[in-house]
């Protein structure tokens, strides 16, 4: 038997119907889809921005607004730690490398940061793609999306990031001397500079003994940072240095971790959005049920006549659960893709507001929620479905 | 090959309204043209009903050249009416949505993938023979005469033993139910089936061999 073309001749005639039905599972798939596109497009990349980051020292305090300053480059009013424990942190055995992240400057929205020379290279592991490091004051090195070109000059802005009011250093311009690879995250958007320039234009010295114009470690006379980006020898090491510097002096955490714990507590929410998404296809699939079912109903006769005339209940079944499956499959699949599309189009304002750059794909979950949408709807339709097949022919035609 | 009827003992009751025609004895040989008349509620689609095995009597047995369809499983019964009979009713109960050819083939997807070449040539043929020009065209712009020789080639497709009609000519105008009667009296003729026709129009009874009305509530030969 094959019922297609009793169910191809249903969704001609109603293909109104066919239409809305499809549009509405369509939307409550992308709708869900696109959520958890997003929504792990985000958490990847957040987590993505804390790799390189092992170990952050900073003032003691909250441990997220500590990552929140590093990884993200999104200072709060952070308080700064004391220059000893960063003299002391650059001479410790169990450090690759270490680098100071100071803030304070903005050029044009874009935070001008303040790090040790380490940090631009990764400690030798990171190569510019344009021009050079910085190796002396003076000297900047833009992240991947910083609308400069080497050669330009950078006259700092003082004050927090996107802060209008700010007196400008004149006395102090930047050259841009060279440019980093992209990394998908806020660091692409800073302007790096050595972090005595950082010191010096708030005049608390360069961290060098009078006279000393060099660039980078050791410091002698360090001034406070709000953060150090600590690269320890060995993961043993890295525990070791953990504890070391939770004192009453300093904090140090590990982001990752971090992370873990943000994300356990969003977590929390992301259950209840789930649970929203979920409650809404049920509505949805019970809409669509409905509406089937009343069209089946309204067809009562034309199916005791394909009965009369010698289909079987089974192929009668079977061109009401093809039509319905047309309906739920097209439109899971137009929520597929509008799910996608629309987390595409929402990744974009998304990432800037968080300073990441998302990169949202199709995955397992979607296309299980696809799945049990699917599936959903094909079992709430065998109810309508067996009904419109069963019952007595004859009175049906005589209806 | 065509078929015989023997009905005995047959009661068709509706709920609530008793015994509506009874049939005590009644054989009908192959081939032969009926016609059952009488007015409207009187029972005429309810004893064509039982017949074609779509609704089941209250007693009795209807026996088809040996096939007893009321004795028969559900699925078996289904199997048989596919087989052995060809239906037409008064309001035609085309698939709109679906061009003449494809009403006319509709009933060899019941139990086929798709139509055999045989099937799509025969399905042709009726529809030019019937005069339903361009099979093409969906069903639901044709007059009604024209939807009821589709449903009349529909009907022949398996070129069943047995053409029952429920009132087959009552929805259309005289012109086009007097050419209806008379391409069913042809198609039957030249396949030897037999055909049974219930009708309310003297003029369509008359053309049948045997004339049977239903009268108290007995179905007993019309004078």
């Amino acid at each position: 038997m094959n019922p297609w073309p009793v169910a191809r001749a249903a969704l001609v005639r109603g293909w109104r119907a066919a239409l809305a039905m499809a549009l509405l599972v369509a939307l409550t798939t992308a709708v869900g889809v696109g959520i958890g596109m997003v929504e792990r497009s985000v958490r990847v990349a957040a987590a993505r921005a804390a790799d390189p980051f092992d170990l952050v020292v900073g003032a003691p305090g909250s441990a997220a607004q500590l990552v929140l300053t590093s990884v993200y480059l999104q200072p709060d009013t952070v308080p700064l730690m004391d220059g000893a424990v960063l003299t002391k942190l650059m001479t410790d055995p169990d450090i690759a490398w270490a680098s100071p992240i100071a803030f304070g400057d903005s050029y044009r929205g874009m935070p001008i940061v303040g790090v040790a020379p380490a940090m631009v290279t990764m400690g030798g592991t990171r190569t510019v793609t344009e021009g050079r490091a910085f190796d002396a004051e003076g000297e900047a090195v833009i992240g991947a999306a910083v609308p400069l070109r080497l050669g330009d000059v950078v006259v700092p802005q003082h004050g927090l990031i996107e802060m209008a009011e700010g007196h400008h250093h004149d006395e102090s311009p930047t050259k841009v001397v060279g440019r980093l690879p992209p990394t998908g995250t806020a660091w692409d958007r800073a302007i790096l500079v050595a972090v005595e320039s950082v010191w010096e234009i708030h005049g608390l010295g360069n961290g060098h003994p009078e006279g000393v114009e060099r660039v980078g470690p050791p410091w002698e006379v360090p001034a406070g940072v709000p953060a150090v980006v600590v690269k320890p020898k060995t993961l043993a090491g890295a525990y070791q240095l953990r504890a070391r510097y939770r004192s009453a002096a300093s904090t140090a955490v590990f982001p990752g971790e971090v992370l873990a714990g943000l994300f356990r507590t969003l977590g929390d929410a992301r259950a209840l959005v789930s649970a929203i998404v979920a409650l809404t296809a049920a509505l949805v699939i019970g809409a669509v049920f409905l509406a089937f079912g009343a069209i089946v109903a309204g067809r009562a006769r034309e199916h005791a006549v394909l009965r009369a005339i010698g289909a079987s209940p089974g192929f009668v079944l079977g061109a009401l659960w093809l039509e319905i499956g047309v309906v739920l499959s097209a439109g899971v699949a137009g929520g597929l893709g509008l799910g996608w599309l629309g987390a595409h189009i929402v990744a974009g304002p998304v990432g800037r507001a968080g300073g990441l750059e998302l990169a949202p794909v199709l995955g397992r979950p979607e296309l299980l929620l696809a799945l049990a949408v699917l599936a959903g709807g094909l079992v709430a339709a065998a109810v309508p479905t067996m009904l419109g097949a069963r019952g007595s022919v004859g009175a049906a035609l005589k209806r | 090959m065509s078929a015989d009827l023997a009905v005995r003992g047959l009661t068709i009751a509706y709920p609530g309204a008793g015994t509506v025609v009874s049939v005590p004895v009644w054989d009908v040989a192959a081939g032969q043209t009926v016609a059952i008349a009488g007015p409207s509620g009187t029972g005429k689609t309810s004893l064509l009903s039982a017949l074609a095995g779509l609704e089941r009597p209250g007693a009795g047995s209807i026996v088809w050249a040996g096939a007893a369809p009321w004795s028969m499983p559900d699925r078996a019964r289904d199997a048989w009416r596919r087989r052995s009979l060809g239906l037409m009713f008064q309001d035609m109960h085309l698939l709109p949505g679906l061009s003449a050819l494809d009403n006319v083939l509709l009933p060899a997807f019941f139990d086929q993938v798709r139509p055999t070449v045989a099937q799509r040539d025969r399905a042709a043929s009726l529809l030019d023979t019937l005069g339903v020009m361009a099979g093409r065209r969906d069903v639901a712009v044709m007059s009604r005469g024209e939807r009821q020789r589709v449903a009349l080639a529909r009907a022949l497709l398996r070129a069943p033993p047995v053409l029952l009609a429920d009132e087959p000519t009552a929805s259309l105008d005289p012109a086009a139910g007097r050419q209806v009667a008379e391409l069913l009296l042809r198609f039957a003729a030249e396949q030897g089936a037999t055909l049974m026709v219930t009708t309310h129009d003297p003029a369509i009874a008359e053309r049948m061999a045997v004339r049977m009305r239903i009268a108290g509530g007995q179905l007993e030969p019309a004078p």
